[in-house]
């Protein structure tokens, strides 16, 4: 005997099976496109997903009324006739036809009828009809049985199951030619204003009025005479789709509102790679020790920047500029710096950065390929900061500001590491220099003319191996003990080649003229 | 021929037809299992008279004895029907009875007579059949 388990209507909507396993279906499509075309305007795929699961919800409870509509709730106190239609609440909402109408035999029960019933998947039981004792089922409200104040709300399904069903319906669109994904939303090819290379020469003329821009989509449009009975949400969506489509322009904007940069007028070295940063790689297959790994991992050059590694967002982050960086004026978009800078995937963004001292502001730009911010040239020269100098970056309120500073202190002068070339070749020595900051003593690196290192770069290009060849004897020669720490080693070969640090750390080991004494230290082998 | 041991898992219910095959009356057993009283009240009934038996929950009809039928009406909530004082097999049994020999595992059954799945086992999972209850092969 099935038992009452619930009195509810089973709906699959209800269920996390249904929507982990929801496909997209034509007539889902086909209720977006109207969903959008309604709208007037393009929709976030969180409005489509929300939207979708009401219509799915809907569906099904248009389902249930149908299946309803030619049912008769049972109920023991109600008589039937053979050939009526009966849906059981407590039998999970079987339904079947009524075949048989007999006396009902219980001398304790008095009289009543037993009419046998053949459900649709074929079964035929008997069950009480006629019968006006106390009985569980004639108490009940049959119409309650529809009602959904029990059932999850559509809002309270997205809560749950949003981010899946927002997945599925992505690819779906992805793949479907009537939808159009702009930026972060979604809208009808068949709505878009037609955008010709008239409306983007003119756009161009806009930003090379504007200095190349920023300038947001809205603001462009003023000067390019869309038609006016198209909606102003439609025609942005049109042009912001049609710029991002033309080379001519990059899409700058750190929120989800677009703003347009003409390419040609952004910062040479934001186009293409500064000089300074382009990197050599160690060949081979090297493996180094976990003690360099380690290392290498806690220098968090930008050029080993592990994309599966999650950033975590902090307040504040402090970086220590080598000496590439301080010659191309850059910063490394490492993971220190991402956890306080905006996170993109744009190719090229640019924000500003304000000095925590002067109050003033510098433009910055972050450079995904390569991830690097330049735009820092000024102030590391104004601030006369060395190669090993920290820096520091931090939070502001405003999404497209970031505070830098550096450890500054008394100018004095020390004795420090100066590096210089002597007959085409690195040479270092120690000497005085006034030093008005905090440095990493073991990745400082004092350069008076940087420009000799850049001929040096462009006439004798050095490979890793060569450059720690170059670099570790005159490190050696400034210790008594004739040490290096690898940390340095990373420090001195960037001035010459700009390389990772597991590049330099896998010269070192794979060279055979180096062993290690301890702590990251290495001395030149007496083989 | 594989040897058939029943798990924890495994389900049991009352096999009627071991009654017939062993020449038991099975109304016999489900009489025992009436108060005095109630007995007293059966008194001339024939044993095997069936009656429409209407179930509380879903309106299903069901023939059964009167005997049944006061089980069920008047046995169901009493907490003294089944108790872990009862021997294993007649609680089971009785458990059977009520839910209209739905089938059940040793887990089941020891959450209803507060026992361990592993008594339970023992007891009916072994070569002699108490009361008709039987493991389910499949």
């Amino acid at each position: 005997m099935e038992k009452v388990l619930d009195r509810v209507i089973h709906r699959q909507t209800q269920t996390s099976a249904y929507w982990s396993a929801l496909t997209i279906t034509a007539d889902d499509a086909e209720f977006l496109y109207g969903f959008i075309l309604e709208a007037g305007k393009p929709q976030r795929i969180g409005d489509l997903t929300l939207a979708l699961i009401r219509h799915r919800v809907e569906q099904e409870n248009e389902a249930l009324r149908r299946q309803w509509a030619d049912n008769n709730v049972y109920q023991p106190k109600n008589r039937y006739a053979v050939g009526e239609r009966l849906i059981f609440p407590a039998l999970k909402f079987a339904s079947g036809r009524v075949v048989g109408v007999r006396p009902g035999n219980n001398p304790d029960l008095g009289e009543f009828e037993v009419i046998a019933v053949q459900f649709d998947d074929g079964r035929r039981r008997e069950f009480a009809a006629n019968y006006p004792r106390a009985h569980r089922l004639n108490d009940e409200d049959a119409t309650a049985l529809f009602d959904a104040q029990h059932l999850k709300t559509p809002e309270a399904l997205y809560e749950e199951h949003g981010a899946q069903v927002a997945a599925a319906l992505t690819a779906a669109l992805e793949d479907n030619d009537e939808f159009i994904r702009i930026g972060e939303e979604w809208f009808l090819r068949a709505m878009m204003a037609e955008v010709n290379i008239g409306h983007l020469n003119l756009a161009e003329a806009v930003l090379d009025v504007a200095n190349g821009g920023p300038l947001t989509t809205d603001v462009i449009l003023r000067d390019l005479g869309l038609p006016p009975d198209i909606g102003d949400k439609v025609q942005e969506a049109s042009l912001n789709n049609a710029l991002a489509a033309d080379p001519r322009f990059d899409e700058v904007s750190l929120n989800d509102r677009p703003a347009w940069f003409l390419r040609r007028l952004e910062p040479a070295e934001v186009r293409e790679m500064p000089q300074p940063l382009r990197a050599v790689r160690f060949p081979g297959n090297t493996t180094i020790s976990a003690e360099l790994t380690r290392l290498a991992r806690e220098l968090d050059d930008e050029l080993e920047f592990d994309e599966t590694i999650p950033v975590t967002p902090a307040h504040s982050a402090t970086l220590i500029l080598t000496f590439p960086h301080r010659r191309a004026g850059t910063l490394g978009w490492s993971h220190a710096a991402a956890s306080v800078l905006p996170q993109s995937l744009k190719p090229r963004i640019p924000m500003r950065f304000k000095d925590r001292a002067t109050q003033k502001e510098v433009t910055v730009w972050l450079v995904r390929a390569g991830r690097y911010v330049w735009g820092l040239g000024d102030w590391f020269k104004a601030n006369d900061l060395p190669a090993g100098a920290y820096i520091e970056l931090s939070r502001s309120d405003a999404e497209n500001l970031v505070w830098i500073d550096y450890r500054r202190r008394r100018p004095k002068r020390e004795w420090v590491r100066v590096a210089n070339l002597r007959d085409g070749r690195l040479h270092l020595e120690t000497a005085q220099r006034a030093v008005a900051c905090e440095v990493d003593e073991l990745m400082s690196v004092f350069v008076d003319d940087p420009r000799l290192f850049d001929a040096l770069r462009s006439d004798r290009p050095r490979d890793v191996m060569q450059a720690v060849r170059e670099a570790f004897p005159e490190i050696a020669k400034l210790s008594p003990q004739g040490n290096v720490h690898a940390r340095t080693l990373y420090a001195v070969v960037n001035l010459i080649t700009r390389c990772a640090p597991t590049d330099v750390f896998a010269a070192l080991t794979a060279s055979g003229s180096y062993v290690p004494v301890g702590d990251n230290y290495w001395h030149l082998s007496e083989r | 021929m594989k040897l058939f041991r029943p798990t924890e898992n495994t389900p049991f219910h009352i096999d009627y037809s071991w009654f017939e095959k062993n020449g038991q009356d099975v109304n016999v057993l489900i009489y025992k299992c009436l108060t005095p009283e109630q007995q007293e009240r059966l008194a001339g009934v024939p044993a095997d008279e069936a009656l429409d038996f209407v179930d509380e929950d879903t309106g299903e009809v069901r023939r059964v004895t009167r005997a049944m039928q006061i089980i069920r009406t008047e046995r169901a909530d009493d907490p003294t029907f089944i108790s872990s004082r009862l021997p294993v097999a007649e609680s089971v049994f009785r458990i059977f009875l009520l839910n209209d020999n739905q089938p059940l595992t040793p887990i089941e059954l020891a959450a209803r007579v507060g026992r361990k799945p592993s008594e339970i086992v023992a007891q009916l999972g072994g070569r002699a059949v108490y009361n008709g209850i039987r493991p389910i092969m499949n």
